[in-house]
């Protein structure tokens, strides 16, 4: 759905965006995520064809989207910071809406009026909470009938029962009508529940992006103990993200997939060898370390 | 399975205009249109109905006809107000991250975003303008005195234009910036830039160039190159009783313009970075401009403006204390420039570098000025080259008809103009230490039985333009000291002036500028100290006047005039004129009463013989009075 190939923008000799690729597929969940700065809303206000790169290519369904209203009719997009006109209610942006997207389906919004009772759709926008803006935002894209959905920090402000519901909403329009989502959080938690692919953004890159479950195999935390109290020499080409120690217990991040990784340490034959699948926030924070951007021990 | 909904009759969105944006616009901004439409209900339709009490104490035509051109000028100052008001409005969203990432998702073109908002902002004029002519119409129809459709066009159609251009010219401006107060800041100084500059470049000029001549007179493309002066100056009526429309060039043209200016912000808007938004210069070719322009900017106008503030009496030979001025309000100026566009406090160290070139520059400019490497200031032109020399000078006493000459046509003029012009040359610095300085001194002295304030010493501007055999002209402008030593060495610039203006035939060349053979003398009047002019009406009177004067004239005994209003002046001048009044058969074009009436008026000196003999002959002598005598 989504193909970013080398695309580079630089703000003010800036670079935000350094030879990004992504590629997200039909009907995916895609979770972008990536330390604060590393370009996530740069990346999804050229998706939504806000901003023109200085190079390279943004297509949406294999078109260029910058400039191109036909595309731009299939993508609706909640940016992370709402903006509604003064005095306009959510009832003045849906017909705003209505006269921009062909798509946009009245009998739907209707219909979501029961989901999003708590919006009164009357009221000027900016007097709601943000949580109801959020809410109404929500409702509004989802009229849109997008084939492409754009989220930036979509459910902060929301609270659990709505977060729920707004998710199972998007499921179902992704299980229905094949719609693709490009969701950008710091919630690793929430993106792990939803997301089956995810991107690691870092420095206006794209560090890594797989499916999900391909990137938990590729990665295990080991609980180890060995007989010895200290951590043997281990081979070279064993790649250790991270190591800890409490007590005897040894705990290492290891780049591979768990069997492959417990039958190469066998040969130091531990005592106990347990391999644990990691969180995608632990992943997002060990793939990170690389990076130089581990989380530091500071000394106060 | 899908639902059935309205999503399954797919329609392509329009790139290129969304009437319900420009819906949107109309709603939103509703106090704009409709305010500018009740000034014009009040200031038209309102107007009309009111005329109906006053209608007969006004002029033939005035209603309908003359009451309708005559507001069209007045929708230049608001088409000037509303027309940046309307662009800041309707392109309200390019200054704000939050309002660009909204309209530019939207599925439309840049194209249709601009062209939508520029018509819905521009119908922000049409369409009240519309309404208000037809509520004029009715109006004239119930006030019942008449109904003008062609002027009422005119206004409409005028207003339009002019607002056309105004509101472009803010959309243009609206597009190179990305914050909504730099817009009415930038509109405001672009209107006025030429005019500014211009001014500018003159006063530099006219500080460090010895003989610039600063006129106040704008060259026309300065005019033209200021809209609203030109409209102000341009736009206008006939009058009573026809009250055409005059101005319609200046609306053309304007007209055009705007829609140039519209093309331009099509293009600047195609190209804008949308990241901009908040910046105050939008275009990053625009920046390094602003920045420079800025500095150049406040080092003239405020630089000349504190130099002259704390070094009022300073000379102009001691022009590197204006340096100074100069550096210290262009390096001001370039940071505080530096500061806007990076939107920080924090500038100097990484804006040293530009600032430093910057006043390098200036200082060069100005040096280059000062030295005058053209030989701008020593240029003095061969007296054979020169056809006319015009003057611009004040009055020397005594104020008559002679008092200001205007004109040098004779050789020897010329000959003696050249030679005053090569001694101020000579004489640069001593001028130059007097050109701040234009004091006046008096002092009271006896003249005859009288004490009489007389003049010492005073300074006053002297211009002249040559007009050159090729068609060339060269205009020039000196303050020339002037006091009675001065005036005593023959060398020196005042006593070149004064020989100059009272040089043989010159001043009779000055009264009889415009009698021509043939004219009839109608009366001479004869002022008087006490009250009402002795008249002269008779034609052996009148004809026994004229020739004395011209006799005086011819013999040198008339017509002195004085550089400072000294004992001299005071002892040999009448506080008494002689004013000739003559009738000219043929009418022309310089005359007043239809181009048949002129007049000279010529003060009596003590010297004037004839005249002083023809005013015994004819018992007037009686009321003269000397000068010194009637302070």
């Amino acid at each position: 759905m989504i193909s970013v190939q080398n695309v580079v923008k630089t703000f003010d000799r800036f670079r935000a965006l350094n030879g990004l690729n992504m590629e997200v597929p039909d009907g995916a969940i895609y979770g972008l995520v990536g330390p604060n700065g590393a370009g996530k809303s740069t990346i999804l206000r050229h998706i939504t064809g806000i901003y023109r790169q200085d190079s390279g290519q943004v297509l949406v369904a294999g078109e260029p989207v910058y400039e191109n209203p036909a595309v731009k009719a299939r993508i609706a997009s909640i940016p992370d910071e709402l903006y509604t006109f003064l005095s306009a209610s959510t009832r003045d942006m849906m017909r705003f809406f209505r006269g921009f997207y062909p798509r946009f389906d009245e009998a739907r919004y209707q219909a979501l009026k029961e989901v999003f009772s708590s919006v009164q759709e009357n009221i000027p926008v900016r007097r709601l909470s943000k949580g109801m803006q959020k809410q109404a935002a929500f409702w509004l894209s989802l009229c849109c009938r997008p084939d492409l959905l754009v989220l930036d920090e979509p459910v902060d402000g929301l609270d659990p029962v709505m977060r729920r519901q707004v998710w199972s909403l998007l499921m179902g329009d992704v299980a229905e009508y094949g719609t693709t989502v490009l969701v950008s959080s710091h919630n690793l938690r929430e993106l792990e529940d939803v997301c089956d692919h995810v991107g690691i953004l870092s420095q206006g890159k794209v560090l890594l992006e797989r499916a999900l479950a391909d990137l938990q195999d590729n990665i295990v935390k080991m609980q180890i103990v060995f007989q010895e109290r200290e951590l043997p020499q281990l081979p070279e080409d064993l790649a250790v993200l991270h190591v800890s120690q409490v007590g005897r217990i040894h705990t290492l991040i290891v780049r591979g997939s768990a069997d492959e990784v417990t039958n190469r340490l066998a040969i130091y034959a531990p005592i106990l060898m347990e391999a644990l699948p990691l969180t995608l926030e632990e992943i997002f924070i060990y793939e990170l370390g690389g990076e130089d951007y581990a989380v530091r021990d500071i000394v106060l | 399975m899908p639902s059935v909904t309205s999503c399954s009759k797919e329609r392509r969105p329009c790139a290129w205009f969304n009437i319900t944006l420009f819906r949107k616009n109309w709603s939103r901004f509703w106090p704009l249109w409709s305010l500018y439409g009740v000034i014009w209900f009040l200031i038209l339709t309102v107007g009309i109905l009111n005329s109906r009490s006053i209608y007969d104490t006004m002029p033939d035509n005035y209603y309908p006809t003359g009451y309708v051109v005559y507001a069209i000028p007045m929708g230049i100052l608001l088409s000037l107000g509303f027309g940046v008001l309307c662009a800041m409005a309707v392109f309200s969203y390019l200054y704000s991250s939050r309002p660009v990432g909204l309209m530019h998702a939207l599925p439309i073109r840049r194209e249709g975003l601009f062209l939508t908002n520029y018509l819905s902002g521009l119908s922000f004029f049409v369409l009240p303008i519309l309404v208000v002519a037809l509520l004029t119409l009715g109006a004239e129809l119930y006030a019942g005195h008449g109904v003008d459709l062609t002027s009422l066009f005119l206004w409409g159609w005028c207003q339009c234009m002019v607002s056309l251009f105004f509101y472009s010219f803010a959309v243009f401006c609206a597009m190179f910036t990305g914050h909504i107060l730099a817009l009415p800041a930038f509109y405001g100084i672009l209107n006025g830039l030429v005019f500014g500059l211009d001014a500018l470049f003159r006063e530099l000029a006219r500080i460090f160039l010895f003989g610039f001549y600063t006129s106040y007179q704008l060259n026309p493309w300065v005019e033209w190159l200021t809209p609203t002066l030109c409209y102000i100056d341009r736009m206008g009526s006939t009058g009573s009783p026809n009250y055409h429309f005059t101005g319609l060039l200046p609306v053309f043209v304007y007209m055009l313009a705007g829609l140039v200016f519209t093309g331009l912000a099509l293009l600047l808007y195609r190209r804008r970075h949308l990241e901009t938004a908040g910046d105050v210069v939008a275009v990053s070719w625009l920046r390094p401009i602003f920045k420079y322009g800025v500095a150049f900017c406040s080092a003239v106008v405020i630089g000349t403006f504190l130099w002259s503030v704390f070094l009022p009496q300073v000379s102009h030979s001691i022009l590197w204390s204006l340096l100074f001025f100069l550096l210290l309000t262009g390096a001001l100026g370039y940071f505080i420039a530096e500061m806007l566009l990076c939107k920080s406090f924090r500038v100097f160290r990484q804006g040293w570098k530009g600032c430093l070139c910057f006043l390098i520059l200036l200082t060069l400019g100005v040096s280059t000025l000062e030295v005058d490497p053209i030989g701008f200031e020593v240029r003095v032109p061969q007296a054979q080259q020169v056809v006319e020399v015009r003057l611009d000078t004040p009055s020397f006493a005594p104020y008559d008809g002679a008092s200001s000459p205007s004109v040098l046509r004779r050789e020897e003029d010329i000959a003696r103009l050249v030679e005053l012009h090569q001694t101020i040359i000579d004489h640069q610095s001593q001028l130059e230490s007097a050109e701040r300085v234009s004091s006046h001194s008096y002092v009271s002295q006896q003249v005859g039985d009288y004490m009489v304030d007389v003049e010492t010493s005073g300074s006053f501007y002297f211009s002249f333009t040559y007009l050159f055999r090729d068609g060339g002209t060269m205009r020039r402008s000196y303050r020339i000291p002037v006091d009675e030593e001065l005036l005593a060495e023959p060398t020196s610039p005042a006593a070149k002036l004064d020989a100059l203006i009272n040089a043989p035939g010159l001043a009779q060349q000055e009264y009889l500028s415009l009698y021509r053979s043939g004219d009839v003398l109608t009366r001479v009047n004869l002022s008087t100290y006490t009250g009402a002019d002795q008249i002269f009406s008779s034609g052996a009177d009148t004809q026994l006047l004229l020739d004395a004067v011209l006799t005086d004239l011819e013999e040198g005994n008339l017509g002195r005039h004085y550089l400072l209003e000294n004992q001299d002046r005071y002892a040999n001048c009448y506080y008494n004129d002689l004013t000739f009044h003559f009738y000219s058969q043929e009418a022309r074009s310089e005359l007043v009463e239809d181009g048949h009436i002129y007049q000279f008026t010529i003060t009596i000196q003590t010297t004037a013989t004839h005249t002083l003999e023809a005013l015994r002959e004819l018992g007037a002598e009686d009321v003269l009075i000397l000068r010194s005598a009637a302070p």
